[in-house]
């Protein structure tokens, strides 16, 4: 599904150039929940930012679905991520205008789906993060992990190929933290692929498949289900 | 779909920002309660007279020419123009009218002086069709004595206004009421409270002349006795049917005016042509002599839409720096939209829509405010403006477009700016602001500034002028010299009228005279001869008693003021420039000959200075003062009161009652009269001053947007340096100095336009003091210390941000 051959980030202020990433190789097939593990300033948010069509590398390719997406245009890339890719921030980013509901239907809203479609949807991602109760509920009379659940309901109501998580539980406690872990991979069970971003060890052990970054370069990679 | 979405974000988004939305959305009100404003101010400008029915086909036909060393420019015509006028085939109608002197109109116990009073063609209202009331269609007069008034006049009256066939009386002729009309409405160039049967003047010369006197009044072509009006048929070009008219006019008027150039002996040439200006212009600008009102001029009109549009444009730009100020919640809200798949497009139609929310939130309190406050504008402007919103479609359509223009020019920055952001950068919170986006908010800022700069000044030196126009030296002293009106109530015993006065403590003098300064003055025609060549002169007359020059402290220059001990009935006093243009080397020798009648000599007793006999708008003119015939009707009783001390009024009433045969006592002072001259200019100054002032609002709502801009594009140099211990003043004089610039740059540039316009508005004036150079560095100095004071109350909470909050 996600191949990267090389895949490299130079960033450039003025005359300093620092190099994020360093040819990076990966593959994720779909239905892989894939954690990319590493400290601070390692370049995992970069590596997963590219990996969901966020930024672009320096240099390196890319492959996604099949389309070599490296050099597309802006729009190009935006036209993939539509409903292709759902994200789950480590801030939640939810809108504060928006209710629960509406807050989880804007995707479909942006990709026009019909009125019908949207309540059909809305409705079987409220149940199953149990968070039909607060639908009416905007961000701000939400707890820290019913946001988190509000964003993930908003990842996923496209059905998206690709889930990309940056530090999903980087604002949670340890508790509400493990009840995001749970619902990724119960989601994952369901057959979404993801990729998750995280400096928590313990968090890694949640995925499939660990990926670990240091100074921009991949230092292991461990595939739990052939261990 | 989208737009339900849109407009429910912008609402919510309205909610939470609260007083900061609140803010915005207020400073955008005021900039459309100005903008509707001069709207209604412009169109009621240009809706003079568009009340009569086919006003494009009616035209006043006005005389130019030249008679003897003078220009005539009048709006004004000969009598039998009219006569002329009628047999064309172009013509569908013609109307002439005369309006009556100030005279006392009487109706049982109830008498007021009116001055609007005038004498009409038969066709008067088929050309100028008012509604009448009481269930009379239209009225044409057929016989004299006939009289059609206004509902406010009935009323005045009556106390009702089903008053057809009652009686009032003028001047001892009784008139038969025939209709009754709704009040002429207040945007028409001519006013009038009573319209009788033009025949009615047969009877009113007869009183007082020969047949042969009426017939020369009728018929002369040289004297410009009335206002003609004409509405040509559809399709005539008034420019080619008024060249047939001159051209045609030739054999009716040359063969007076050879007899004339005969009769006198006259060498001078006498030319008079007609030119037709369509009723709906006549307001807008025409300037002519014996205009029935104070007309517009075209610079207010030009001016008001100029500040219109700028203060839109100004209420704009503080809604884009208001919106795009605090930029890091907006860019990453931006930025989650992006990636939970919002199109570029949709994006800018959501900020379009946000604008357009609050466009029409700031709209509706505009309006509302609008309604509110317009009684209290009419009444501070001295205005009548209506603001109907549902009067028709025209103006709710005109709202619109203000409506659409506004939000999608205010929405556009935003919309444009945000979206085209990478969504990567937004949601980290890295995203930096360029220095490009700060150089044009501060332009923006510049041009806010320069607008409050540019009506600050004008307005200033509005102000400035009409102080000088009131409190120059006019060459006469008019504080305390009451004007009674009509005072030739009391001519039978105008001596014992007087003396009775100057028992009263406190009146030091009394005068009659026929024009007070900046009324209209008769002309008169004069003849000279230097011994080689005779010339025709036109002067401006005041008949006047020989107080006169006491009442009003008038200053000879050589010779002496005219006497009645001296016997000067055929004396006259001229003043300079009348000296000047008559060219007159030894003038206490001359003589000047009443033009028509050669057995009519005066001596030139006296040259006094010269003095504002009319408004600051004219050059001091040419004069002649003369005395009072003894028989002749005069205008006003002049009553000079010493300085300092009272003047018990009711006695000058009681005495005024003894003597005018219970004509109503109406009086004002010379002074107020005089300024009264200036009101349009100070109705238009007042009107900048209020845009001044609130364009100086919204320019420091400006500064407020900025700087909080400038904090968020600085917050964390500023945290830093408040860890590094830099005091709160160091930090807010480096906040003021990144944009001070701009407050300079938008000041120094304004003042360019300013100077241009005080300049192409001080031009109607003769006698223009221009506003000294250190107003514009007096209000430069004022809006930066302004601006400071508006960064103070602005950076004062944005420089003690605690250092871990940023």
């Amino acid at each position: 599904m996600i191949h990267a051959r090389n895949l490299t980030k130079v960033l450039r202020d003025g005359s300093i150039e620092s190099t994020i990433l360093q040819n990076v190789n990966l593959d994720i097939e779909q239905g892989e929940y894939v954690v990319i593990l590493g400290p601070s300033g390692s370049g995992k948010s970069t590596l997963i930012n590219i990996i969901g069509l966020i930024e672009m590398p320096t240099s390196g390719e890319l492959f996604f679905m099949g389309h070599e997406v490296s050099r597309l245009k802006d729009r190009q890339r935006s036209n993939l991520r539509r409903g292709g890719i759902g994200f789950v921030f480590q801030n939640f980013g939810l809108i504060d205008e928006l209710n629960v509901y509406e807050n989880i239907e804007l995707p479909l809203k942006y990709l026009k789906y019909s009125k019908k479609e949207r309540q059909d949807k809305v409705a079987k991602v409220l149940s199953k993060l149990q968070v039909s109760h607060l639908k009416h509920y905007f961000p701000k009379q939400l707890s820290a992990l019913q946001k988190q659940l509000v964003g993930i309901g908003r990842a996923i109501i496209t059905n998206p190929d690709l889930i990309v998580a940056d530090e999903p539980t980087g604002n949670l406690t340890s508790a509400c933290g493990n009840k995001i872990m749970e619902v990724l991979s119960s989601l994952n069970e369901e057959g979404f692929t993801i990729v998750m971003a995280t400096h928590s060890a313990l968090e890694a052990d949640r995925g499939q498949r660990v990926i670990q970054l240091f100074d921009g370069h991949v230092v292991t990679e461990n595939i739990k289900n052939r261990l | 779909m989208m737009l339900n979405h849109h407009i429910k974000v912008a609402i919510r988004g309205i909610r939470k920002q609260g007083v900061y939305a609140l803010l915005n959305i207020f400073g955008l009100s005021v900039g459309l309660v100005l903008g509707l404003f001069v709207i209604l101010l412009v169109r009621h400008e240009l809706s003079y007279d568009s009340s009569f029915t086919h006003n494009s086909r009616i035209y006043r036909v006005a005389t130019e020419g030249i008679l003897g060393n003078n220009n005539i420019n009048s709006a004004t015509s000969p009598m039998p123009l009219a006569v002329m006028l009628r047999e064309m085939d172009d013509v569908e109608e013609v109307v002439r009218f005369i309006p009556g002197a100030n005279n006392v109109v009487s109706y049982e116990d109830k008498h007021f002086n009116e001055d609007g009073f005038m004498f009409g063609d038969s066709t008067f209202f088929n050309l100028f069709d008012f509604k009448f009331l009481e269930g009379v269609d239209s009225v044409v007069f057929n016989a004299p004595r006939q009289l059609v008034v206004t509902e406010s006049s009935a009323y005045k009256y009556f106390g009702r206004i089903d008053v057809v066939g009652e009686s009032l009386e003028r001047e001892g002729i009784n008139y038969k009421i025939v209709g009754v009309c709704e009040d002429v409405p207040g945007a028409t160039h001519f006013q009038f409270g009573f319209v009788a049967s033009l025949s009615t003047i047969d009877e009113i010369l007869l009183n007082k002349a020969d047949s042969a006197y009426l017939e020369d009044w009728k018929n002369d072509w040289l004297y410009l006795n009335c206002y003609t009006y004409l509405k040509l048929k559809d399709g005539v070009e008034s420019d080619t049917f008024m060249d047939k008219i001159n051209q045609q006019k030739d054999k009716l008027f040359v063969p007076q005016v050879q007899k004339v150039v005969e009769d006198e002996q006259a060498g001078n040439s006498i030319e008079l042509s007609f030119f037709a200006q369509n009723i709906k212009s006549i307001h807008f600008d025409s300037h002519l002599d014996g205009e029935l009102r104070v007309n517009s001029k075209p610079i207010y009109i030009k001016l008001f839409v100029f500040v219109a549009i700028f203060v839109l444009l100004t209420t704009c730009i503080n809604f884009m720096n208001l919106t795009t100020a605090k930029l890091r919640v907006k860019y990453q809200e931006v930025g989650y939209r992006q990636l939970v798949g919002a199109s570029r497009t949709q994006l800018i139609a959501q900020f379009l829509v946000e604008a357009l929310v609050y466009g029409l939130g700031a709209m509706f309190i505009g309006m509302v405010l609008l309604e509110l406050m317009l009684p209290f504008l009419n009444q501070f402007f001295g205005l009548n403006l209506e603001f109907d919103f549902f009067r028709g479609w025209v103006d709710f359509f005109g709202i619109l477009v203000i409506l659409l223009f506004v939000g999608l020019l205010a929405g556009s920055f935003p919309a444009f700016f945000f979206s085209g952001r990478k969504p990567g950068k937004l949601i980290s919170g890295s995203y930096k602001i360029g220095k490009s986006g700060f150089v044009v908010r501060g332009l923006l800022v510049a041009s806010q500034f320069g607008v409050a700069m540019f009506l600050v000044v004008v307005a200033t030196a509005m102000w400035w002028q009409i102080n000088y126009v009131r409190t120059n030296d006019h060459g006469f002293d008019s504080e305390n010299v009451i004007v009674v009106e009509r005072g030739h109530a009391v001519r039978n015993n105008l001596e014992a009228f007087k003396s009775e006065l100057k028992k009263i403590d406190g009146v030091e003098y009394v005068s009659a005279c026929n024009s007070l300064p900046g009324d209209d003055h008769f002309q008169g025609a004069f003849r000279i001869s230097n011994g080689k060549e005779e010339r025709v002169h036109m002067l401006p007359i005041n008949y006047i008693d020989e107080e006169y020059f006491k009442v009003l402290g008038l200053q000879l220059k050589a010779g002496r003021f005219l006497s009645d001990e001296l016997g000067d009935s055929l004396g006259i006093n001229l003043n300079i420039a009348a000296i000047k243009k008559l060219d007159l080397r030894k003038p206490l020798d001359e003589k000047l000959e009443v033009y028509g009648n050669r057995n009519w000599s005066l001596s030139t007793v006296g040259v006094i200075k010269d003095y504002h006999f009319e408004s600051y708008f004219t050059e001091i003119r040419p004069l002649a003062l003369m005395l009072l015939p003894e028989k002749m009707r005069f205008e006003y009783i002049l009553i000079k009161k010493g300085s300092g001390t009272g003047l018990d009024m009711q006695a000058v009433r009681s005495v005024w009652g003894n003597y005018s045969e219970g004509a109503p006592f109406v009086y004002s002072m010379l002074t107020d009269r005089i300024n009264g001259l200036y009101d349009d200019d100070v109705r238009i100054a007042k009107i900048m001053s209020v845009f001044a002032l609130l364009s100086l609002f919204i320019a420091l709502l400006g500064v407020i947007a900025l700087v909080a801009f400038v904090i968020e594009y600085k917050s964390e140099g500023i945290a830093v340096k408040n860890i590094l211990g830099a005091t709160r003043q160091l930090i807010m004089t480096q906040v003021f100095s990144m944009y001070g610039i701009y407050v300079v740059l938008g000041v120094v540039l304004a003042s360019f336009p300013a100077y241009w316009a005080i300049q192409a508005w001080g031009s109607s004036y003769a006698y223009f003091d221009f506003v000294g150079g250190f107003v514009f560095v007096f209000w430069a100095l004022v809006l930066m210390l302004l601006s400071f004071i508006a960064t103070f109350i602005q950076a004062f909470r944005g420089v003690s941000l605690r250092p871990v909050n940023s």
